[in-house]
């Protein structure tokens, strides 16, 4: 539930945000172009573009090409984005953070394990919910192991847990 | 023919010397009862002696020579040839002097107190207090009847001679070589292997002994009321164990004795001193002589070099034969007789009095009230570029001072400062294929590993785990980022580089990281500051937030187009430059960044 929620959120704010302005206030935006072509490259995926959108990310992305990078690696999840996601994981932005990690645990059940874990380790509150979520998905011994020790050492976290329990 | 056994040459060895000295001789030195007898004995007679006049007796090839350091005049001259080092006793010097054998005089006067022939048949060392004179020397093997001239061929020996006429009291034998003793109050310190024994001065009896983390202890000294064993190139508090350790990897800082006293004037011409405190507590000044250089030092609590307090450095070639340090100044014998009075606050030079006899060695008989140095006085930035410009010095004779300098300029907190160790190790402060250069390039080198600044390794490694915790912010993150600057070592990069990826550091805390990045400048960074700019540069929400990507673009640009090419790696250089190639090409670069980055590259 969590995951949707926050997907769906900041799929949303970027959607806003990657919305062609009125005539009166447009300039031209090379991010939201960027990003729209994220968008048709990322759903492409040919090896072409694939490299194309790698070699862009590698060299740092700004704010909706970034947000477009990791709400498509969530609806068309592939290995070679990890990497990258891996490095937004641990972004100062918690949105980029918290997208950055669903769609890690897209691409199959072992990155979800490693993002679940991840997500229970963040400093925001929100994400380590969203870790628990990702841990109930991605079931694995060692995760759930890490999941009782988060529940046991964050009284907040466990809170939210014990209410959506009833 | 069948060995005699040991023991049979040790008895035959003490009745030798029994019979050839009219003295009692004792069985073999030995270590035993190590812990209280010692630190007993250790602790007699350590409270200051009461403030007694300071006179001096110079000794040149022929003579000696009271003088009275004020004025500088000629009290009294005698026909003393000195061999050895003299000691001051009270009122009185004693001096080894040809013919293996030692003259007491009368410091004020020049009268002869009492002449008696040394216990052994070579001397290694000496030390005399009211209650006695310890002598340390080499005896020939029972089997050889000349005089030994290697150690090899001789065993060492201890004996005790009277302080009221002379005469030897006692002698003891040791199968271990000696080294130069000390004396103080009623006990005799006598250096053996890794060992201190100690001795009651008057019958010889074993006091106790002490075993020091130095597998060598070549000469114990007295310092004030402090009680230090050397190893050559350390200092080692023999009652609370501090180690005043100088880094002198690959030379000896003092010069060894090695069995046989190599005469008056043949010691390096390097000292380093302690200054009694007035109170209690642990030394936190010395002075160290290096020839014709003077360095007032400032000590941390456990006895490491901290900084220079003031530099005093001949520009002729005149070296310094001793010194004194008085409440107000410091006076220094020089080569050629004169004194020479430095001001104690500052280092400068008052006056310089004309000398009456070339000395090759030098006696202050008396004692100065230990005085509270105040803060220093002089501007620390003279003090650098004086330890600087001394580095340069191609005098040979100054590598001791010169290695001390290099320890004292990578203690200083500020890595600018620090810079000129890189520099002296990278071959560009001296560019010369000289022995002295290449040895003051190892001892960089040797430093370049080391923790910088204050810290030491257990100060570094505590300081890395404080910066893993993630418990660490707001003020406490600030000082250890700044200790990190001032005292770290290597071990504090990788937590620091650490930092940029910990998302809920606030703005201001990733500044101060940042910051200390950037002040440190080390090139094992690179990668870390490169990644964090490559991430953020075009997200203006990031870059407006706080300073650090300003601060990470410097430590790039530092690198990518360093002042020397020894201050970076071909490594660090290249990450740099594409670094920064690519975020100011980036069209999504926020344009400030963009601008800082194309000046700082410009510059």
């Amino acid at each position: 539930m969590w995951v949707l929620v926050l997907a769906l959120l900041g799929s949303a704010t970027n959607d806003a945000e990657r919305a062609t302005p009125a005539a009166s206030v447009r300039k031209f935006d090379h991010d939201a172009r960027q990003a729209r072509l994220f968008d048709s490259m990322m759903a492409r995926a040919d090896p072409i573009a694939l490299e194309v959108v790698l070699a862009k990310v590698a060299g740092g992305l700004p704010p909706k090409s970034l947000g477009a990078f990791v709400d498509n690696a969530r609806v068309y999840p592939r290995a070679e984005y990890a990497p990258a996601l891996r490095r937004y994981a641990r972004y100062r932005k918690a949105t980029i953070r918290a997208r950055a990690l669903v769609a890690l645990a897209a691409i199959d059940r072992d990155f979800g394990a490693e993002a679940a874990l991840a997500a229970m380790n963040d400093p925001s509150v929100e994400i380590r919910l969203l870790g628990v979520d990702l841990a109930l998905a991605n079931t694995a011994p060692h995760v759930e192991e890490a999941l009782l020790r988060l529940l046991a050492r964050d009284e907040a976290v466990a809170k939210v847990v014990r209410t959506r329990g009833r | 023919m069948k060995p005699l056994p040991r023991s049979f040459a040790h008895a035959v060895v003490s009745l030798t010397l029994a019979l050839s000295t009219g003295a009692c001789a004792r069985g073999a030195l030995e270590a035993r009862r190590e812990g209280p007898a010692f630190n007993r004995a250790a602790r007699q007679g350590a409270e200051a002696p009461a403030a007694t006049p300071l006179r001096l007796v110079l000794f040149s090839d022929a003579h000696a020579v009271g003088i009275d350091p004020a004025t500088g005049q000629e009290l009294w001259r005698r026909p003393v040839r000195a061999f050895g080092p003299p000691v001051s006793v009270g009122d009185a010097v004693v001096v080894p002097v040809y013919g293996h054998r030692a003259v007491a005089l009368n410091a004020n006067t020049g009268a002869t107190l009492w002449e008696h022939a040394l216990p052994g048949q070579v001397l290694t060392g000496l030390d005399a207090s009211e209650r006695g004179v310890i002598v340390t020397a080499l005896q020939a093997d029972p089997k050889e009847r000349k005089r030994p001239r290697e150690r090899e061929q001789a065993r060492s020996v201890v004996g005790g001679m009277s302080m009221h006429d002379g005469r030897i009291r006692w002698t003891r034998p040791s199968t271990a070589l000696l080294g130069v003793p000390a004396a103080r109050g009623k006990a005799g310190f006598v250096p053996m292997g890794d060992t201190v024994v100690s001795v009651n001065l008057r019958t010889g009896r074993i006091l106790g002994s002490k075993t020091t983390a130095s597998a060598d202890i070549d000469r114990v000294e007295r310092h004030g009321t402090t009680l230090l064993a050397s190893d050559g190139d350390a200092l080692i508090d023999l009652q609370v164990g501090t180690r005043y350790d100088y880094e002198q990897d690959d030379a000896q800082l003092f010069a060894r004795v090695d069995g046989i006293e190599p005469g008056l004037g043949h010691h390096g011409g390097v000292v380093f001193r302690l200054l009694p405190p007035p109170g209690a507590g642990a030394p936190r000044d010395a002075l160290f002589l290096g020839r014709r250089v003077l360095i007032f030092v400032r000590l941390d609590e456990r006895g490491r070099l901290s900084r220079a307090r003031w530099v005093h450095a001949r520009m002729d070639q005149r070296e310094y034969v001793d010194f004194a340090a008085m409440p107000d100044a410091v006076l220094l014998v020089r080569d050629d007789g004169a004194l020479v009075r430095l001001d104690r606050e500052t280092g400068r030079v008052r006056e310089e009095l004309e000398g009456v006899v070339e000395p090759h060695g030098a006696a202050f008989v008396g004692y100065a009230t230990p005085v509270e140095d105040s803060e220093d006085s002089v501007d620390r930035d003279t003090t650098v570029a004086l330890l600087q410009g001394l580095i340069e010095d191609p005098d040979e004779r100054l590598v001791p001072a010169q290695k001390l300098a290099l320890t004292l300029l990578w203690r200083d907190p500020r890595p600018q400062v620090r810079r000129t160790v890189e520099d002296v190790a990278a071959g560009i402060v001296r560019p010369d294929g000289a022995d002295a250069t290449l040895s003051l390039m190892d001892h960089a080198d040797t430093l370049l590993t080391q923790a910088w600044g204050r810290g030491d390794p257990q100060t570094v490694h505590a300081l890395a785990e404080r910066l893993t915790s993630k418990r660490l912010r707001g003020d406490a993150l600030r000082d250890a980022a700044r200790e990190a600057v001032e005292a770290g070592g290597a071990e504090v990069y990788a937590p620091l580089v650490n930092l940029l990826d910990q998302p809920d550091l606030d703005a201001r805390d990733l500044d101060h990281v940042a910051m200390a990045l950037r002040d440190i400048g080390a090139p094992e960074t690179i990668d870390g500051a490169a990644r964090f700019v490559t991430q953020y540069h075009a997200d203006p929400e990031i870059v407006d937030a706080s300073k650090a990507i300003y601060y990470l673009a410097e430590l790039l640009a530092a690198h990518a187009q360093p002042d020397l090419p020894e201050h970076t790696t071909e490594e660090a250089s290249a990450a740099a430059n594409a670094a920064l190639g690519a975020v100011v090409e980036d069209e999504f670069t926020v344009p400030s960044l963009r601008a800082f980055i194309e000046a700082q590259l410009a510059e």
